[in-house]
């Protein structure tokens, strides 16, 4: 099972850890393509001596982006393949005869068999939403032709904004700025974790989402663990037993609760 | 010459259509009761969208009909027959997110047009060449699109262009936001969006209270520009607004879109049609991402009254040519002497002040029209139409010309 884990690099020297409890594949979060990730450039993950590396693009991107991202891939060498949010790297790395592997990381969509499998036929892998149930996940699971990723471990992201929410905050009411901050509705007393960089601002649930309850599941290509904003000493004590939950700072998302469609529903 | 132009406009019920076509939409857009995303909305049945489309085709406008939820399995029961029948009837094109409704469009070989929504978040060349590649005829982009974006996307993908012109903004971009399914448990992408980002939060470093509440859109100003460099359809947000609302913005942005046209735009009239708009919303509003990133100036941070706006007065039920007598339905107080204007699709704004001689259905004489809803008839000399409304007089083009 570890052999099919992907792991987030939030911090470079973690790698040797995360080795040593049998992870082989990770992602890195390339620099001006990514929000609410610590990203790094295509030098230092270049460097990285680590056979599986994926690089993660999870930008809606704009058309300068793609432009310059054209010149990246052309030259991109030493990577197994990208996961990605925008639409346009795939049109974008079809056109170029990429080589590397396509992985389609939605947040939000990939809600059903359909979907998923409209984009199988061209992608090597999809995520799985992480707003939908345990029995959802597991009849895409079954129902698809080719084996797809699904969130194991983090923060879910909840929210992802093109504006600089927390640089407004911080200049209207004269606060010291923080990139990152931990925010609460005060109707509701949900609390998520705003983190924000020049391209935008990230909410994350939170709690960290523990998704053990899909290690049954076959046809699986990764289970994803994003490490953003978890000590280093939970992360390894969830990968060195996954049976462990921690009820104060982790729960299952929406593995077990049905969002609302309608209000009638109710 | 400019390319094909179209106003969108919004509408919730078959009175707000009618009323979005008469005020010069070109055409309209709709939710049917499942599968859009104003899943609490009454919202049409399929015989409402029979008779829109009827209509609507009557008066040479288009219907496109929202199918832009974003699908879990057991909602696409029954999703290909709805599709047949929005076919059949002549439904124009559909809004759609998610690429299962796509796929089907195209393994239907639907007739009706496929509209890409902007739940898809599209803001590059090559994402509106990937729906191009896959059927669609139209791209609504994101509102974050840049005046920069647009251009580019225009030159290297030739397609229909739509993007919103006005209303309400998401603090997020549209589709990457699920802070309702975490706060409420209503799922934000099948229309159960509860604007969790308007709510009252308070950070872990600071007492203070704020919101992260967008100001509303408006293009008024920039209308010229969007339409030179390639926006095929300008988009009005609110299919839950009010026929005021609708009557009054649809209204502004055809006199706009065919000043452009004719050449005959200038700042006394942007300035006067933003005057207008600004009194008939109840928010700010700005150009947010068009000319660059929006930053704090572009939202609210503290609660704020939203003050209903009382300026709608009436909206005509007929006009007796006979008599010179108009009968209108009252929608907020006014009285003998109150200085008024009626505006509507067939005139130019006709400003009136209230006779001594008001009346009510049973033709009392009453001092003044202070009933809900409540039929009031008065003489006038210029001839009305019904859907023509009466508002306060408040601004008038000689101030600002």
């Amino acid at each position: 099972m570890i052999s099919k884990i992907l792991i987030y690099v939030d911090e470079l020297e973690h790698i040797n850890d995360y080795r040593k409890v049998g992870v082989s594949t990770f992602l890195f979060a390339l620099e001006g393509y990514c929000v609410g990730y610590k990203t790094y450039s295509l030098e230092e993950i270049n460097k990285v001596d680590v056979s599986n590396k994926y690089i993660l693009l999870n930008r809606v991107l704009d058309c300068n982006d793609i432009d310059s991202l054209r010149v990246i891939l052309d030259t991109l060498k030493g990577i197994k393949g990208l996961v990605f949010e925008d639409v346009g790297v795939y049109e974008l790395a079809k056109k170029l005869n990429f080589d590397g592997e396509l992985i389609l990381f939605q947040n939000h969509f990939g809600t059903n068999e359909h979907s998923v499998s409209f984009w199988l036929d061209k992608v090597d892998s999809v995520f799985l939403s992480n707003e939908i149930t345990y029995d959802e996940i597991k009849h895409i699971v079954d129902s698809v032709n080719k084996p797809v990723c699904v969130h194991l471990y983090g923060h879910n992201q909840v929210m992802y904004s093109r504006r600089l929410l927390l640089k407004n905050w911080s200049e209207e009411f004269n606060i010291p700025y923080k990139n990152y901050n931990l925010i609460e509705d005060l109707g509701t007393h949900v609390k998520f974790r705003a983190l924000e960089n020049e391209y935008g601002t990230v909410m994350y649930s939170d709690k960290i989402y523990n998704g053990r309850k899909l290690l049954n599941c076959k046809n699986i290509l990764y289970y994803y663990m994003n490490t953003m904003l978890i000590n280093h000493k939970a992360v390894m004590r969830f990968l060195s037993n996954f049976d462990l939950l921690d009820e104060n700072s982790e729960d299952d998302g929406f593995l077990s609760r049905e969002t609302i469609y309608k209000l009638k529903e109710r | 010459m400019f390319e094909k132009l179209e106003l969108l406009a919004p509408s919730g019920d078959l009175e707000r259509l009618k009323i979005a076509c008469l005020y010069g939409a070109d055409a309209i857009y709709i939710g049917g009761q499942n599968y859009s995303l104003r899943a609490n909305a009454l919202n049409f049945s399929l015989d409402d969208i029979k008779e829109a489309v009827l209509f609507a085709h009557q008066l040479n406008k288009k219907v496109y009909v929202t199918v832009n939820i974003v699908f879990h399995d057991r909602d696409l029961v029954g999703v290909k027959e709805y599709l047949k029948n929005l076919d059949d009837i002549g439904v124009d094109a559909i809004i759609v997110s998610d690429v299962v409704v796509m796929d089907l469009w195209r393994k239907l070989k639907l007739k009706m047009e496929l509209h890409v929504s902007t739940q898809a978040s599209s803001l590059n060349y090559e994402a509106v060449n990937f729906y191009k590649e896959l059927g669609a005829t139209r791209v609504v982009l994101a509102r974050e699109a840049s005046k920069e974006d647009i251009k580019r996307i225009k030159k290297e993908t030739g397609i229909e262009l739509e993007c919103f012109v006005h209303g309400a903004m998401c603090t997020s971009i549209s589709g990457r936001c699920v802070l309702s399914n975490y706060a409420t448990n209503r799922d934000s992408n099948r229309g159960g969006c509860a604007q969790v980002c308007r709510f009252s939060f308070k950070a872990d470093n600071t007492d203070q209270i704020f919101s992260m509440t967008p100001k509303d859109l408006n293009m008024v100003s920039d209308i010229k520009e969007m339409i030179e460099i390639g926006v095929n359809s300008f988009k009005v947000e609110g299919r839950m607004r009010s026929v005021y609302y609708i009557a009054t913005v649809i209204d502004v942005y055809r006199h706009l879109i065919d000043m452009v046209v004719n050449n005959t735009i200038d700042n006394a009239y942007t300035n006067y049609y933003l005057s207008i708009l600004n009194r008939c919303a109840n928010r700010d509003s700005t150009s947010q991402f068009f000319n660059g990133l929006p930053g704090k100036n572009e939202q609210y941070f503290l609660g704020r009254d939203e003050v209903s706006n009382k300026d709608f007065l009436g909206i005509v039920q007929s006009y007796d040519k006979n008599n010179k007598t108009v009968t209108l339905e009252q929608r907020n107080y006014f009285k003998p002497g109150d200085v008024v204007e009626f505006f509507g699709p067939k005139h130019n704004v006709i400003t009136f002040v209230i006779p001594d001689d008001i009346r009510d259905e049973k033709d009392n004489i009453i001092t003044v029209a202070n009933h809900p809803r409540m039929i009031v008839k008065f003489k006038i000399d210029d001839e009305l139409e019904q859907f023509d409304m009466m508002r306060i007089k408040v601004f008038d083009i000689s101030q600002f010309l």
